[in-house]
């Protein structure tokens, strides 16, 4: 019962690391599309930062769309893991009125019953390992995500200091930009660091 | 857990489960009942999920799971029908008779299999094998919504929590001195019953059952003539104590 506790509060984690992650993706999106608007006013002083933000824009949607994804996936392994739980314990007390009922009785009754919570029980095993790997997957892709789009904010200031009048104005955008994706790193990061322990819990 | 022969006759037979030695202290003690008929049998009040392992084991030295048709739920609370969920996954097929008022608050013990009988506030009448037992009303004894289980060919009223008394695990089954089993009933039906008036409706009602054996689901059977002394004793009683005049 504890594992099943520990998977389903590591699994909530995740999922709440997610949700923050997701949160600041759309105010970074939205600084994108902001900083788009600007860039059109600047015009050609600006067009190396305008390609960034592009950039910018579509991996703040791909961050959102894969923190969905993945808060999905941390949802359903919660919910296995506690209807894993539910047929261990169910088992056992099935197994203790064995004991109980001794060999004068109609015990044999249990055995079906017994086979199918453990068939059950190895089933939901094997269904959490996949949902793992998946979530795995999609943790570490979203993460090279954000390897990338940390290169790219630190560029956005090189291309800011070259907008002219508007550099004040990219400037700030760009430090947006810097500080929101390490805020999205820490997450992602602590995501792991979940997704880790989780892996543990369920060897 | 001890098991008692309370009734056999030609058609069917009571079966009494109580004074569980494996019971945490914490929680009390309660006396399950099952009706074997033939082709069809009937578990009342099969007990909290703590209660589940001892019980089925108990069960399974009369018959056979599957031999467990039907199964009786005076009322929601958890030392009544806790194991739901547990004797969901053993009689998938069975259906559990309980009152309407309380179907969706029961589920939540888990019911992916078992049918739920709706017991409408009239109450109803349930076929064993050849026996038709009857689910009396007794609302607000102590829940809103309560039955009891009568056989008039058995003369046995299950009389839920009316007639429970707190005492320790190993006391006798059976009330063998009245007036000192007062102090142990006293307390419970004061404080557990919240109506006058439902006494008193539940009193007029069942003084025209045939009863010889009361049987509760906490404490001792009440025999012969302490059913009618039970029933006057109730009656003087004020019950819903926790309001204070």
């Amino acid at each position: 019962m504890n594992q099943s506790i520990n998977i389903d509060v590591a699994s909530n984690c995740i999922a709440a690391e997610l949700y923050h992650a997701a949160t600041l993706a759309k105010s970074l999106s939205l600084t994108a599309k902001n900083a788009q608007a600007i860039t059109l006013r600047a015009g050609d002083n600006s067009l190396g930062f305008k390609a960034i933000t592009v950039f910018i824009n579509e991996f703040a949607e791909t961050i959102i769309h894969q923190a969905s994804k993945i808060n999905d996936q941390a949802v359903s392994i919660s919910r296995l893991s506690i209807s894993h739980a539910h047929t261990m314990s169910t088992s056992k007390q099935f197994n203790r009125a064995w004991d109980f009922a001794g060999k004068e009785s109609h015990r044999e009754d249990l055995k079906e019953i017994l086979l199918s919570l453990h068939e059950r029980a190895n089933q939901a095993q094997e269904k959490m390992r996949l949902m793992l790997q998946h979530l795995e997957f999609d943790l570490e892709e979203s993460q090279m995500q954000m390897r990338a789009a940390g290169i790219i904010a630190t560029t956005s200031k090189t291309e800011a200091s070259r907008a002219g009048e508007y550099q004040e104005s990219l400037f700030t955008i760009a430090n947006n930009i810097e500080t929101t994706s390490s805020k999205i790193r820490t997450h992602l990061k602590a995501a792991s660091k979940f997704l880790s322990e989780l892996k543990d819990t369920n060897s | 857990m001890k098991a008692h022969v309370l009734y056999r006759g030609e058609h069917h037979q009571w079966i009494m489960f109580a004074r569980d030695e494996e019971k945490p202290e914490k929680i009390i003690d309660t006396n399950q009942y099952l009706v074997i008929g033939k082709n069809k049998s009937l578990l009342i009040d099969p007990g909290g999920s703590e209660l589940f392992p001892v019980m089925l084991g108990s069960v399974l030295k009369f018959l056979a799971v599957n031999e467990i048709t039907d199964i009786f739920a005076s009322h929601q609370d958890p030392d009544i029908i806790s194991s739901l969920g547990l004797w969901d996954e053993a009689l998938p097929n069975a259906k559990l008779h309980s009152p309407w008022l309380w179907e969706g608050f029961i589920r939540h013990f888990g019911m992916n299999n078992i049918e739920y009988v709706a017991l409408p506030d009239e109450g109803g009448r349930l076929d064993i094998g050849g026996t038709e037992l009857h689910f009396v009303p007794a609302h607000y004894l102590h829940s809103s919504g309560n039955f009891n289980v009568y056989d008039p060919v058995a003369r046995l009223l299950m009389s839920g929590d009316v007639g429970a008394a707190l005492e320790p695990n190993d006391a006798p089954l059976v009330v063998d001195d009245f007036d000192s089993h007062i102090s142990k009933m006293r307390g419970f039906h004061q404080r557990w019953m919240p109506s006058n008036a439902a006494k008193t409706d539940w009193i007029r009602r069942v003084r025209k059952l045939k009863i010889d054996i009361m049987a509760p689901q906490h404490g001792r059977l009440f025999k012969g003539d302490d059913v009618g002394r039970f029933l006057d004793w109730f009656d003087a009683l004020e019950v819903g104590s926790a309001i204070k005049d």
